[in-house]
C-alpha cells in the first residue's frame, strides 16, 4: 500500500535529516513510529502525508508513484490520507461540527450527507453535545477527539497520528488508542508517531524505529524478546 | 461597517473555511475600492464629456467654410458680388450666406462697441458657405479659383484651429483614460498586497486545507469570493459617491450656460459604462485575488 525506497530528505543545504529510508506498509496494518526526539519522526510523517517531497528516492502510495504526479493528482491523493497533528491544528473560528465537516466540504460532498455523517461521527467520539462549540471552549482530550473525527470523517485509507497522546493523561490516551484500533479494525491503515513506550508495549503493534535519520522495522515478537532481555 | 459587511456576506450564503470575513481589513479594502471607483467615475465621465465637446464642435463646423474678402480692398462690394457669382456656379456648394453689414457689426460689437459707425472703419466682407463635401482638394481648388478674382481673398475651413482644439480634447480624453488605467493598476497592486497579507495571516490554515487535499482552486475560491464581495460593495459605494460628485459638478457647470462646454447630461452608453463599474471592480478584485493566491499556492509542495 505504501512503499518508501531509498528515501532521503534534507532541508535547504543542511545534512539529510532522513537517510536511506526503506519500508513498506500493508493495507490495514497498524504501526507505531518511534525514536528519540529529533530523530526525524515528524519529517517522515510529513513525507507520508505528502506535505513535502523527498530529496531523493521513490515513494509509492496506494500503488502509485508520487514522482511525476500533477498537483491535482497529489491533492486527490491527500484526500485519502487523514492526519491527526500533534498540536491538533483545529480552525479556531469554526465550530466543532464545521471543523469535522471540513474534509467533506473540500470534496464537495452534498450538505445532507455531511450533516448525517458528521453528526453520527461526533456521537461516536462522544462530542455530539458539543458540536456548536468553538474548539477553544473544549478540553485537550475533547479537542484531540475533534482532530481525530476530522481525520477520519472522509474514511481515509491511511491515518497518520503524530504524538496523539502527547498532551493527554494516560486514561484518555488509552481511550484514544482504543478508538484508533476500532478504526483499524474497519480497514484503515494507521501509523502513530509516539515515544510513549508504555503505550507501545500495551498495544503491541509493529514499530518503525527512527534513529539518527535511519529507520529500522521491528516486529512485535522482536520487541517482546527485547523487553524480556531488558533492551527497552 | 465591518458588521454590515459580515452580515452581507453571511446573508449571501457565503461560508468561509478561513476567517476572511472577520477582519477589520475589510473596511479598509471597501474604502480603498470606493475611492478608486469614485475617481474612475470622474475620469470616465470626463472622457465622455470631452467626447461630447469634440462631437459638438466637429459637427457644428462640418462642411462649413468662411470666405473673407479683407478690408481695404478697392471695392469690397463688387468683389462680394463677383465671389457670390462664382460660388453659385459650383455644384458642391449647397448654401451661401453673404453676411450683411449688420451681422458683421454684431460680430465686432464686443470689441468696438454696439453704436460705432460701420462706414468709418474698413470692414472685411464675410461669406458663410455650406458644402456638400469638404475635401482638401475642393478647398484648395476653391482657394485657387477665388484667388484668380482677387489674390487677397481667404478661404477659411476652420481646420487649423479646430484641429488644434480637437487635438487638445483628444489629449485630455487620453489623459482621462490613462488616469482610469492608473486607478485600475493601483487597485490591482493594492488588492494584491492586501490578499498577500491575508494569505500570510492565515498561512497555517491555508496549509492545513492544502494538506487535507483542497485543490488550489478551492482555496483561491475562498479569497476570490471574499474579494468579489468587497469589490461589489466598494464599487457600489464608489459609484454612488461618484454620481453625487457629478451631480454637484453638473449643477455648477450648467449654471454658467456655457456654449464651449456641453451640459453634463450623460448619454445612455456613458450611464451603462458607469453602472458597469461595480461589476468591473468585482471582476478586478476577484481575478486579482485568484491570481495572487494561485501564485502563492504554487510555492507549496
Amino acid at each position: 500500500m505504501i512503499r518508501f525506497e531509498n528515501i532521503g530528505l534534507r532541508y535547504g543545504v543542511g545534512d539529510e535529516v532522513l537517510r536511506d529510508i526503506n519500508f513498506k506498509l500493508e493495507r490495514g496494518s497498524f504501526n507505531f513510529l518511534t525514536g528519540p526526539s529529533g530523530a526525524g519522526k515528524t519529517s517522515l510523517m510529513r513525507l507520508m502525508y505528502l506535505g513535502r517531497t523527498p530529496t531523493r528516492g521513490l515513494i509509492t502510495m496506494f500503488g502509485k508513484n508520487i514522482n511525476g504526479m500533477t498537483r491535482s493528482e497529489i491533492g486527490m491523493m491527500r484526500q485519502k490520507i487523514g492526519v491527526v497533528f500533534q498540536e491538533f491544528r483545529l480552525l479556531p473560528h469554526l465550530s466543532v461540527f464545521d471543523n469535522v465537516a471540513l474534509p467533506l466540504r473540500i470534496t464537495e460532498t452534498p450538505e445532507k450527507e455531511i450533516q448525517n455523517n458528521v453528526n453520527e461521527l461526533l456521537d461516536w467520539v462522544g462530542l455530539g453535545d458539543h458540536k456548536d462549540q468553538l474548539p477553544e471552549t473544549l478540553s485537550g482530550g475533547q479537542q484531540q477527539r475533534v482532530a481525530i473525527a476530522r481525520a477520519v470523517i472522509a474514511r481515509p485509507k491511511l491515518l497518520l497520528a503524530d504524538e496523539p497522546t502527547g498532551n493527554l493523561d494516560d486514561t484518555i490516551g488509552v481511550r484514544l488508542m482504543n478508538l484508533l484500533e476500532q478504526l483499524n479494525r474497519m480497514g484503515t491503515t494507521i501509523v502513530v508517531a509516539t515515544h510513549n513506550q508504555g503505550m507501545m508495549n500495551q498495544f503491541g503493534h509493529p514499530r518503525l524505529i527512527l534513529e539518527q535519520g535511519q529507520l529500522h522495522v521491528q516486529e512485535p515478537q522482536t520487541w517482546i524478546r527485547d523487553k524480556i532481555e531488558g533492551v527497552y | 461597517m465591518a458588521k454590515s459587511v459580515q452580515s452581507f456576506t453571511q446573508k449571501a450564503g457565503g461560508r468561509y473555511d478561513l476567517p476572511l470575513n472577520r477582519s477589520g481589513n475589510g473596511r479598509f479594502i471597501i474604502l480603498l475600492i470606493t475611492m478608486m471607483t469614485f475617481l474612475a467615475v470622474l475620469a470616465i465621465s470626463a472622457s465622455f464629456a470631452l467626447s461630447g465637446v469634440a462631437a459638438k464642435w466637429s459637427t457644428g463646423l462640418e462642411n462649413k467654410l468662411t470666405i473673407e474678402i479683407p478690408a481695404g480692398e478697392t471695392d469690397v462690394s463688387a468683389l462680394k458680388v463677383e465671389v457670390k457669382k462664382k460660388l453659385d456656379s459650383i455644384d458642391n456648394i449647397s448654401k451661401i450666406d453673404v453676411m450683411s453689414d449688420d451681422a458683421i457689426a454684431a460680430l465686432v460689437a464686443p470689441w468696438l462697441g454696439a453704436d460705432f459707425a460701420l462706414e468709418e472703419v474698413p470692414m472685411p466682407a464675410l461669406i458663410a458657405v455650406e458644402t456638400k463635401e469638404n475635401t482638401r482638394a475642393f478647398i484648395d481648388k476653391l482657394q485657387k479659383d477665388l484667388s484668380e478674382i482677387n489674390s487677397a481673398i481667404i478661404v477659411d475651413a476652420h481646420e487649423e484651429w479646430l484641429e488644434d482644439f480637437l487635438r487638445m480634447i483628444g489629449a485630455l480624453k487620453f489623459g482621462a483614460m490613462f488616469v482610469s488605467l492608473v486607478i485600475a493598476a493601483t487597485a490591482i497592486v493594492a488588492i494584491t498586497g492586501i490578499i498577500r497579507a491575508r494569505m500570510s495571516e492565515h498561512r497555517p490554515d491555508v496549509e492545513l486545507l492544502h494538506l487535507m487535499g483542497a485543490s488550489d482552486a478551492y482555496i483561491a475560491g475562498q479569497f476570490q469570493r471574499y474579494a468579489l464581495r468587497l469589490g461589489l460593495l466598494g464599487g457600489a459605494f464608489g459609484l454612488f459617491a461618484g454620481a453625487l460628485g457629478l451631480a454637484i459638478f453638473s449643477v455648477g457647470i450648467n449654471a454658467g450656460d456655457s456654449d464651449l462646454f456641453p451640459s453634463l447630461r450623460l448619454s445612455g452608453l456613458a450611464i451603462f459604462v458607469l453602472f458597469c463599474l461595480p461589476f468591473v471592480s468585482c471582476a478586478l478584485c476577484s481575478t486579482t485575488a485568484k491570481i495572487t493566491v494561485l501564485r502563492s499556492l504554487a510555492r507549496m509542495p
